[in-house]
């Protein structure tokens, strides 16, 4: 029988690894890098604003001027998902995002506004370049909604 | 690094042009509290040149000087125009700090969150004039981009 450790004094363990990657003729199998996912800023934000339009369509039959802040927020959801699609790979699962609430009055929709302005912000610092830019002028859209709901 | 400066230095001229502009189209307006509108938001853009000039100056910057004269982008001459004026003005100083934090990186945070503090502020001052002139339609989907 012929053990492990006589063939490594033997050298051939070493020989025939290098006989087979020869015969392979291949260097050494590398996995790709993964695809770079989209960050999890973008998707905590997008579900914050799908839960902001919510709020909003609760609250417009009784007041039809909100249709501007709801529009807005629309627009910021499909300007984030679109950003998302950017990158090769989902974001990351959901973990920060702020659940639907049942808001309904001026001043809990303001209150609304005036935390989603903050979290956007936040997100923002926490990225770069376009990503960053869309996420601080999603934060400044917020922040005159809160001032109109004032 | 370049970019950053030439950035920060483009809003530092926005802020120029917004003082000049509301020069021009505060004695336009009619109503006292448009009129106080106009000098708030005149004072709010003097604060930040300051502050920006100073920010700059310590970051071994010269910073740009203020321009010999502002070509008006149409004619200013009733209070109609001027609240259209103060928006173009408003919106032209968000498209400059929302500008600066497209291009600014992980490292300059501080330069970041003045230039979202003042984003914020010109988008507020905007609305306050798009409520004048299209109440139904005050505020905008994305300040910096859209007018």
């Amino acid at each position: 029988m012929i053990t492990r450790r006589a063939l490594l004094g033997t050298g051939l363990v070493v020989a025939a690894g290098g006989i087979g990657a020869a015969v392979a003729g291949l260097q050494p199998r590398r996995r790709p890098p993964a695809p770079p996912a989209a960050p999890r800023q973008l998707s905590d934000a997008l579900a914050r604003e799908q839960s902001l339009v919510a709020n909003v369509d609760a609250a417009l039959a009784a007041r039809p001027e909100l249709r501007q802040v709801r529009d807005d927020h629309a627009a910021h959801a499909a300007a984030l998902r679109q950003a998302i699609t950017r990158y090769p790979a989902p974001a990351p699962p959901l973990v920060s995002a702020a659940p639907p609430s049942a808001a309904g009055t001026t001043a809990q929709l303001r209150a609304g506004e005036l935390a989603a302005a903050r979290a956007a912000a936040a997100e923002s610092a926490a990225l770069t370049g376009a990503d960053a830019a869309l996420l601080a002028s999603i934060s400044a859209s917020e922040a005159t909604h809160a001032e109109l709901l004032t | 690094m370049n970019a950053v400066l030439d950035a920060w230095q483009a809003a530092l001229a926005a802020e120029h042009a917004a003082i000049a502009g509301y020069d021009v189209l505060g004695p336009r307006l009619a109503d006292a509290g448009q009129v106080t509108l106009a000098r708030d938001s005149q004072q709010a853009h003097r604060e930040l040149r300051d502050a920006t000039s100073a920010r700059l100056i310590a970051a071994g910057q010269s910073p740009v000087p203020a321009a010999a004269d502002y070509p008006l982008p149409f004619p200013v001459t009733d209070p109609a125009a001027a609240q259209r004026f103060a928006i173009k003005l408003e919106s032209a100083c968000a498209a400059a700090w929302r500008y600066l934090i497209s291009v600014a990186d992980a490292s300059s945070r501080s330069v970041r969150t003045d230039a979202q503090q003042a984003l914020t502020d010109s988008a507020l001052r905007a609305m306050r004039w798009r409520r004048l002139v299209t109440p139904t339609r005050a505020t905008v989907a994305f300040p910096g981009i859209q007018q």
